[in-house]
């Protein structure tokens, strides 16, 4: 049974791809998915950060594409998890002309044998970076935060997705600020749906705990207490097929979380 | 008698010269010299030419018009004819044809069309819709369109939610800004054209069936 390689893109930089695509592909690890996620952000690699993964990195993308290693010798594996979560780095060292859509498209076909998922991050930008990133992809996930530049960014993407034959892009909208949401102040979650006109495949509320755990390297999505984690692991149920009501951000009181709370965590 | 190979015959529209269109050309040009030296009328008249189902080349007409323009007492308003290329017949056909897309036309992309566009689905913000016909959207335009490309100053824009940044009909422009003359009503299906003096306008459907009747090609009222 092949895997299925999803592309996690934005167009536009610092809306969260990279905090996504480690906490979707945590989440996914926690369902008993076999996950690697694959850092395609040559030059400016910081997935393994996000991950706690830094100090265990011996070879990279690059190493393998150019023939310097085997592709298992370069998976970092995740101790968190059995057998559950690997990541392929990006080279630090290079560029991202250091490869080509064609090489990386074949790396991704090999890793999808071995993989139930193989999530790609994508760099910001149109340009070779994202054209390396799609080029393995069976689906791609569009992240968004709810600012009329990022959503523009987005639409573009999409657009771009559509003609790569990638069906039917899914969104994210990361960062959500209730209060200013609610005051009509940003772009709503309805708003920002209907404008794009994909299908929304979950939303992310802003949390200050994201940055924090960024930080220390281990995803927010493994403290189930966390607003963003019950986001992500939302994500991940509907990647495999669940069907998850969209999260109340409106009326979230103590009251209403702790009953969201005891669903997820048990 | 050479000379029945050109015949000329009158019309509510004008006089209509016929070419005979199965003698060879040469025996045409000689029979059309010696009708244009010995045919006299009370002053210069404007004719039209039919060459019937003779297909004549560029170079051909040219031939034929030199003749005209020899002439003392005619010359030619238009040339027709019962036949055409198969080229010169696609790119009419293009032209009338009207395309469908169905689907978002997003920020970067442009959708380009060779007579009238249908887009059923929205334009997002710069995105952008180019045709040398109308354009109509069943859908939001939030980004650019552009009727007319070709010069057509006839062209329409007609969306049922209108909300564009940028408008062109022609080689008009509009910005649809704060500063622009254009009047968004929302809820409302809006078209675009542009009036007699040049000047772009926005109305109402109602408008549009007047001022451009030629659009429909069913009128009046239905049972």
């Amino acid at each position: 049974m092949m895997g299925e390689a999803i592309v996690i893109t934005s167009g536009k930089g610092g809306v969260g791809k990279t905090t996504a695509s480690a906490n979707i592909g945590t989440a996914l690890a926690l369902n008993d998915q076999r996950v690697c996620l694959v850092d395609t952000d040559i030059g400016l690699r910081n997935l393994d950060v996000v991950l706690g993964l830094e100090n265990r990195i011996i070879y990279d993308l690059v190493d393998v594409i150019e023939g310097r290693c085997k592709l298992h010798q370069a998976l970092v594996k995740d101790k968190r998890f059995e057998d559950g979560l690997y990541l392929l780095p990006a080279a630090q060292t290079r560029d991202k002309l250091a490869v080509s859509p064609e090489q990386v498209g074949a790396l991704i076909q090999e890793l999808k044998q071995e993989f139930d998922y193989v999530l790609i991050d994508s760099p910001a930008g149109i340009e070779q970076g994202y054209q390396n990133a799609v080029a393995g992809a069976d689906r791609a996930i569009v992240v968004t935060v709810p600012e009329i530049s990022a959503v523009r960014d987005a639409d573009r993407i999409i657009g771009m997705l559509e003609q790569e034959d990638i069906p039917h892009p899914m969104l994210v909208i990361n960062r959500i600020k209730r209060n200013l949401m609610a005051r009509g102040e940003a772009l709503d979650v309805n708003e920002i749906t209907t404008h794009l006109s994909i299908d929304l495949l979950g939303i992310v509320v802003d949390d200050e705990s994201v940055i924090a755990s960024s930080n220390k390297g281990e995803p927010i999505v493994l403290d189930p207490s966390s607003r963003a984690s019950i986001g992500y692991r939302n994500i991940a149920r509907r990647i495999l097929g669940e069907s998850v009501p969209l999260m109340n951000i409106e009326e979230e009181s103590p009251g209403f979380f702790s009953k969201l709370k005891s669903l997820f965590t048990k | 008698m050479p000379t029945k190979h050109v015949t000329m015959k009158g019309t509510r529209d004008g006089l209509i010269i016929h070419l005979n269109d199965s003698c060879t050309f040469e025996q045409l040009l000689s029979s059309l010299e010696r009708f244009l030296t010995d045919e006299r009328v009370a002053e210069k008249i404007e004719v039209d030419v039919h060459l019937g189902y003779r297909y004549c080349s560029e170079e051909m007409i040219k031939q034929i018009e030199t003749l005209f323009q020899q002439s003392a007492y005619f010359t030619v308003r238009e040339y027709d004819s019962f036949v055409v290329t198969k080229e010169l017949c696609r790119r009419e056909v293009e032209k009338l044809k009207t395309e469908q897309y169905i689907g978002i036309v997003r920020s970067g992309q442009v959708l380009q069309a060779e007579g009238d566009i249908v887009i059923i689905g929205d334009i997002n913000p710069n995105g952008k819709v180019v045709a040398n016909g109308n354009i109509f959207i069943l859908g939001q335009l939030k980004g650019a369109a552009h009727a007319g490309a070709a010069g057509d100053v006839k062209s329409v824009i007609v969306a049922s939610h209108m909300d564009p940044t940028h408008l062109m009909i022609a080689d008009v422009t509009e910005l649809v800004n704060e500063d622009s003359s254009l009047l968004l009503h929302a809820n409302r299906m809006e078209c675009v054209h542009l009036l007699d003096n040049g000047q772009m306008t926005m109305s109402e459907l109602k408008d549009l069936r007047l001022a451009r009747p030629d659009l429909m090609t069913r009128i009046g009222g239905f049972q």
